[in-house]
């Protein structure tokens, strides 16, 4: 075992009011790899050297060999320049790992991938384990700046280390990149090479657009010179104004009509506080959480009937006129029931701000670097970008991060993260849906993909001996025409005898892919399913939540095929009363894969007595008495006609659409999944009590009504 | 069951140990004057103290015509966790972990060489920072031997958890504190390591049974490790004399 | 020989050692055992002491709570002391709930820390009538060698010497409580009481002292403890008991106080050198 020191570091927190004294270990180790290819001291094995031996310095600034020790702020605000493939041989350090993975998980995955991607050279070094890079906090020292100490310590470390590591005296040195100005004064100080990302970045040679990818990443409310909007209050004067009722908390939701106007819901009103105008708005961005000051009663307006559209050139950093929309807002009469209670946005509690999917709005200056974008959500602004690529942008649908929204600027800062493909390309506008809706479409990772089996394989003889076998059971799928995935299956037929009512007695089954077989808890393939969460369709293309293998093939129910399923079998009466419910693993072979019309016209062709068509009459027939008393119930029947596209075969481009054909076999399946499901939710809420998780559909409050009475009652006047 | 993230991207936890590494042990023999047998023993930051009194006539009522009766106490001083205890003894979880102290340590106890006679086991847990039963088995075990009574074999309980890296399950010995309250699985055994024999297994949460295996395997080399640290302590306590230092306890 | 002609006759083996103004363990009347110290070594307490005297040994730790302070007394927090002697620390004691010396013992210590007025119970009030601190003093003895009450009072008063309070905030319209564990503030201790225990024994007419007596002489004394305490704070007689044992003279009085007056000198000496060392070894 490796030797290991020990301290102890004291933590102290609050729990309902009291404190709590929290001891932890902290071992120290000397065990740790420094991960160069440089260090002839580490007993590194050959996986474990990430950094080269003599890196190449592609940056002007530092003309020789170097490695880069990256600070938090860089890994939080230059995510998207540290995905670009040109800088390689970077330290990461446990300190700053941690910070990033504290403040922004969606940032610290991302930074994993990277760490995880071999050929980027990220290495991640453990400071704060190693016996000579960990330090203690010292008494009245902010944890921020102990972690900017340790992060420094860790530089010097690295620099000596390899220093007497070397074998011929040559060995890479160390640049200390960081965005915060008083640790980079330290850093000189202490005699740590370091500058700051921008930088660094402008000086990289050959990397075309990394330049483009860097965050402006500005403190929005120190910029007061040519100021156009007005500060936002500081977090600890928003804290005050809301606990002591002057502000309110709400999540801010522009307006698709107007981009001028807003709205935010907040606790204590009915109605949602009206926002106009540049100043009332104050650079809240759609999803943002704001603090709204509500104006005294008077100066409340109505909401205007206008559609305002931010379409004028580039104006520069001025605000137009905003007269038209205000005199338009301007209530007629006191008592208009539509006036509403109106605010201002003063400060920002939490940006929402993701990356956004939209085209580039050339400026008109040739050679111009800034440019603006135009987000495809409407309720985005638009977004100040600075690209020295805007020739080959501007034909193509394009991915832009947030960074920030200074005082003195008319739009919000941000920077080009990457090109979807050309404006009117079908895969291009895909990936702009797919983006927008946060739909996760990469292809299947190499780790997902080992979790499947054998593309030949076949269901072993041990796996059968533990399940039910229903083989022989006339079993049979209806789906749409051309579906590949197919997850359901049933069965019917009738059993011999008479319940005590004398009623005809039947069995139904409904037989469900068992995917569990092959999604085991906690894989990677169980994971990414768990993050996909559905399988999304779109013209043309279907996003899979697993791999193909499995949903058109391993648990697809094909006809005439073994699979594994999951059975839910019932015993019902004629007036489709359940008699008994019985749950199992089973092997089935479906007899038929119909669509819904073959369906339809096995059970209507009175010619056809096959054991198919007669299981799917007991079905159709048992179907419609489940239905009626679903509705006897109180079901609530909602129909959205479904679409469907007519493609063309060559092409694969989309010719018609057409709404889909309802047919008594569509509701007929429908009706036994419906009883399917709630059957196991029975048995859960009854086996798991405490831990049940059940899905309901509560009424929906009036509020949500609001929006289609108003449309309506303008189609009465 | 995805567990908490029990174990960094570098395969290090939460306190910078590796899955099979133990805790830092330090511990000391007759640490006391009172008793016939004491121990002092330091698993990480759980501190215990055993005392062995005995063996001495048991009391009429108790008495057992064949074998030696065996009283244990379990007891956590009321300042050894985060928030304060109320009670030191005699609570619920107390009067359980007594039980399970008596069952391990009843499985190594010659109990046919005392009959009609008591051996009193205390134990008085000063800090715990997991693995509690575990650091006071151990720590018995060692008052047991200094008091002279005779043992089939040491009794050594260590605790392990499971942990996930890369989708694979990787066991960890000697769980602590804060690895416990992570919320994943802890199972407890009480075993006499260089006899394989199983003297108490106890389990908290839900655990595959598939990786039931793993996780017992990786408690049972934690017995083992921990047996070859204490026996060394032993022999080198042995090798002093059975001077009582003056200097015997730094808790 | 010796410890079974200390079986057969001991009240001879006593007197034959005192005849020669010598105790069975070597020392002389007036001569006190040696005393270790060491504090903070429980982490999971907020303050906490190991004392050594002899063999008598007491942990003792200190936990942090907050509470709402009585009624009547509205500006005053709370200090609860404690004393456990767990069967461990000694073969006279049976598993089962408080044994009448440990609750006697508790109430002694307690009364000497309220008599010595070494804490202001003011200091532990935060908010006037909503919010004061209570200070858990658990001790506990894991080896009962006489003398007991002299080594909880000094591992109790070096844990309260070394307790910090972290700063508290308290909203008194939300009642929110908050609380800044990186600004601390030291505990007013004030001066530092010190308990001696004497053991009062009548031999051919002469009344003998024993100062801080082992287990063994507190029995042979006839107690269940010790015969004298006495306390002294800041050189001022704070608290003197009498339990049991034979009469005492005003001589012997005499003779015990001023050896008490000595010794809580001595004490407090060892008590602020070993927290003067724990503060270098944390502040460097």
């Amino acid at each position: 075992m490796t030797k290991m020191w020990t301290t102890k570091s004291f933590l102290t927190k609050t729990k309902r009011g009291n404190i709590i004294k929290i001891v932890r270990e902290h071992y120290l180790r000397d065990d740790l790899l420094c991960g160069s290819g440089a260090c002839n001291v580490c007993p590194h094995k050959d996986d474990e050297l990430v950094l080269e031996e003599k890196p190449e310095s592609i940056c002007t600034l530092f003309d020789y060999p170097h490695y880069l020790i990256l600070d938090t702020n860089v890994v939080l605000h230059q995510i998207d320049v540290l995905e670009e493939d040109a800088l390689k041989n970077v330290i990461i350090l446990q300190t700053v790992l941690e910070e990033v993975k504290h403040q922004n998980t969606a940032m610290y995955q991302r930074l994993l991938e990277i760490i995880n991607n071999k050929k980027r050279r990220f290495y991640s070094f453990v400071n704060e384990h190693h016996k000579d890079t960990y330090i203690e906090r010292e008494p009245g020292e902010k944890q921020n700046d102990r972690n900017d100490r340790a992060i420094r310590k860790a530089c010097a470390w690295y620099e000596t280390h390899l220093s007497i590591c070397s074998v011929d005296g040559k060995f890479p040195k160390i640049v200390l990149l960081t965005d915060d100005e008083n640790n980079r004064k330290i850093a000189v100080e202490e005699g740590i090479v370091c500058c700051t990302a921008k930088d660094y970045v402008e000086n990289v040679t050959g990397a075309i657009g990394l330049i483009d990818k860097l965050s402006k990443n500005v403190i929005p409310e120190t910029c007061s010179r040519d100021a156009l909007y007005p500060a936002h209050l500081t977090p600890s004067q928003i804290h005050e104004g809301i606990r002591n009722g002057k502000l309110y908390q709400g999540t801010y939701r522009a307006s698709r009509d107007n981009f001028l106007e807003g709205t935010a819901v907040v606790n204590g009103f009915e109605k949602p506080i009206l926002l106009q105008g540049h100043i009332g708005i104050n650079r809240a961005v759609d999803g943002d959480t704001i603090a709204v000051e509500i104006f005294p009663e008077e100066e409340w307006r109505r909401p205007s009937d206008i559609v305002l559209e931010d379409k004028a050139d580039d104006p520069g950093d001025q605000l137009e006129e905003e007269a038209v929309l205000l005199k338009v807002a301007e209530p007629v009469d006191k008592s208009d029931e539509e006036v509403t209670p109106t605010g201002k946005v003063v400060g920002i509690i939490r940006r929402k701000w993701r990356q956004y999917c939209g085209i580039l709005m050339r400026s008109k200056f040739p050679g111009a670097v800034r440019h603006l974008f135009t987000p495809a959500e409407k309720t985005i602004p638009r977004v100040r970008i600075e690209t020295r690529q805007s020739d080959v942008l501007a034909m193509q649908r394009i991915l832009v991060a947030l960074d920030s929204w200074p005082r003195n600027s008319r739009y919000p800062l941000g920077h080009f993260v990457r090109a979807l493909g050309p404006i009117g390309n079908k895969d291009a506008e895909n990936e702009v849906i797919l983006l927008e809706h946060d739909v996760p479409h990469a292809r299947f990772s190499e780790a997902v993909l080992a979790c499947l089996p054998p593309n030949d394989w076949t269901i072993p003889e041990e796996e059968i001996k533990k399940r039910v076998d229903l083989r022989s059971e006339c079993i049979c799928s209806v789906d749409p025409p051309g579906c590949t995935d197919i997850d359901d299956a049933l069965h019917a037929k009738a059993l011999p005898g008479k319940t005590g009512d004398g009623l005809k007695r039947y069995e139904v089954g409904v037989h469900i892919a068992d995917v569990t077989h092959f999604v085991r808890p906690n894989t990677a393939l169980d994971k990414e399913a768990a993050s996909r969460s559905t399988t999304v369709y779109l013209v043309g293309r279907r996003i899979d939540m697993v791999p193909d293998l499995l949903s058109s093939n391993l648990c697809s129910l094909r006809g005439g095929e073994e699979r594994l399923a999951f059975s839910c079998v019932w015993e019902i009466d004629e007036n489709a009363n359940i008699i008994h419910t019985k749950f199992h693993k089973s092997v089935i072979k479906s007899a038929a894969a119909m669509t819904y019309e073959e369906a339809q016209i096995a059970i209507d062709d009175k010619s056809r007595n096959d054991k198919v068509a007669s299981s799917l009459r007991i079905l159709n027939a048992l179907a419609k008495k489940l239905n009626r008393k679903r509705l006897d119930n109180g079901a609530l029947s909602l129909s959205s006609p479904e679409i469907r596209f007519q493609m063309d075969s060559e092409t694969h481009e989309p010719v018609e659409v057409a709404a889909k054909k309802i047919l008594e076999t569509n509701s007929m399946v429908e009706e036994f999944m419906l009883l399917a499901n709630i059957s196991v939710a029975e048995k859960l809420a009854a086996e798991f009590p405490q831990c049940a998780m059940l899905r309901r559909h509560p009424a929906p409050p009036p509020a949500n009504f609001s929006t289609f009475l108003k449309a309506a009652k303008q189609q009465v006047r | 069951m995805p567990g908490p993230d029990l174990l960094s991207s570098q395969g290090l936890r939460l306190d910078g140990r590796r899955p099979n590494e133990l805790r830092r042990i330090q511990c000391k023999l007759g640490v006391f004057t009172q008793p016939d047998g004491s121990a002092y023993l330091e698993q990480g930051n759980t501190k215990v103290l055993a005392a062995v009194y005995g063996p001495h006539q048991a009391a009429k009522s108790k008495s057992l015509q064949d074998s030696v009766v065996v009283n244990c106490q379990y007891s956590m001083a009321t300042f050894s966790t985060g928030e304060r205890k109320n009670r030191p003894r005699g609570d619920r979880k107390s009067q359980e972990m007594s039980m399970h102290l008596r069952q391990a340590l009843m499985a190594a106890i010659k109990t046919e060489l005392y009959p009609r006679s008591q051996i009193d086991i205390y134990v008085e847990v000063l800090q715990a920072d997991g693995g509690a039963y575990c650091t006071s088995v151990n720590a018995a075990t060692l008052a047991l031997i200094d008091a002279g009574i005779p043992i089939k074999a040491y009794v050594i309980a260590c605790t392990a958890s499971l942990a996930w890296k890369d989708g694979e399950p990787e066991p960890l010995v000697d769980v602590s504190h804060v690895e416990e309250a992570a919320g994943g699985v802890v199972l407890t055994v009480a075993s006499m390591p260089s006899t394989g024999a199983i003297g108490l297994i106890e389990m908290s949460h839900r655990l595959h049974m598939d990786y039931f295996d793993t996780v017992l395997s990786r408690a049972m080399q934690g017995c083992k490790d921990i047996e070859v640290i204490l026996d060394k302590v032993v022999r080198e306590h042995l090798a002093e004399g059975w001077t009582k230092s003056d200097d015997a306890i730094t808790i | 020989m010796a410890e079974i002609y200390k079986l057969i006759h001991p009240v001879k083996y006593f007197n034959d050692y005192l005849s020669r103004k010598i105790r069975p363990d070597g020392r002389a009347f007036h001569e006190q055992r040696n005393i270790k110290l060491n504090v903070n070594s429980i982490k999971a307490a907020d303050a906490s002491a190991v004392v050594k005297c002899g063999n008598t040994t007491v942990v003792c730790g200190i936990k942090l709570e907050l509470a709402t302070p009585k009624a009547e007394e509205p500006d005053v927090g709370f200090l609860v002391t404690n004393v456990e002697l767990p069967p461990l620390c000694s073969s006279k004691y049976r598993p089962g709930p408080p044994t009448d010396s440990a609750q006697v013992t508790s109430t002694l210590v307690a009364d000497i820390i309220a008599n010595s007025k070494c804490i202001d119970l003011k200091d532990l009030s935060i908010v006037h009538d909503k919010l004061a601190w209570v200070l858990y003093c658990d001790m506990v003895c894991i080896d009962n060698d006489g003398s007991l009450v002299d080594a909880c009072i000094m591992t109790l008063m070096a844990s309260l010497k070394t307790l910090t309070l972290p700063k508290v905030t308290y909203d008194p319209e939300t009642e929110e409580i908050s609380v800044d564990t990186s600004v601390r503030t030291k505990l007013n201790v004030n001066g530092l009481p010190v308990a001696t225990s004497f053991a009062l024994y009548k031999h051919e007419q002469s009344n003998i002292v024993l100062a801080d007596p082992s287990s063994y002489e507190e029995e042979m004394c006839g107690g269940i403890g010790a015969n004298l305490i006495t306390c002294y704070n800041n050189g001022i007689l704070c608290g003197s008991q009498k339990f049991g044992g034979c009469n005492l003279s005003i001589e012997c009085e005499e003779e015990a106080l001023k050896i008490a007056k000595e010794r809580a000198q001595a004490v407090e000496e060892v008590v602020d050198v070993c927290i003067k060392n724990y503060e270098l070894e944390i502040n460097k």
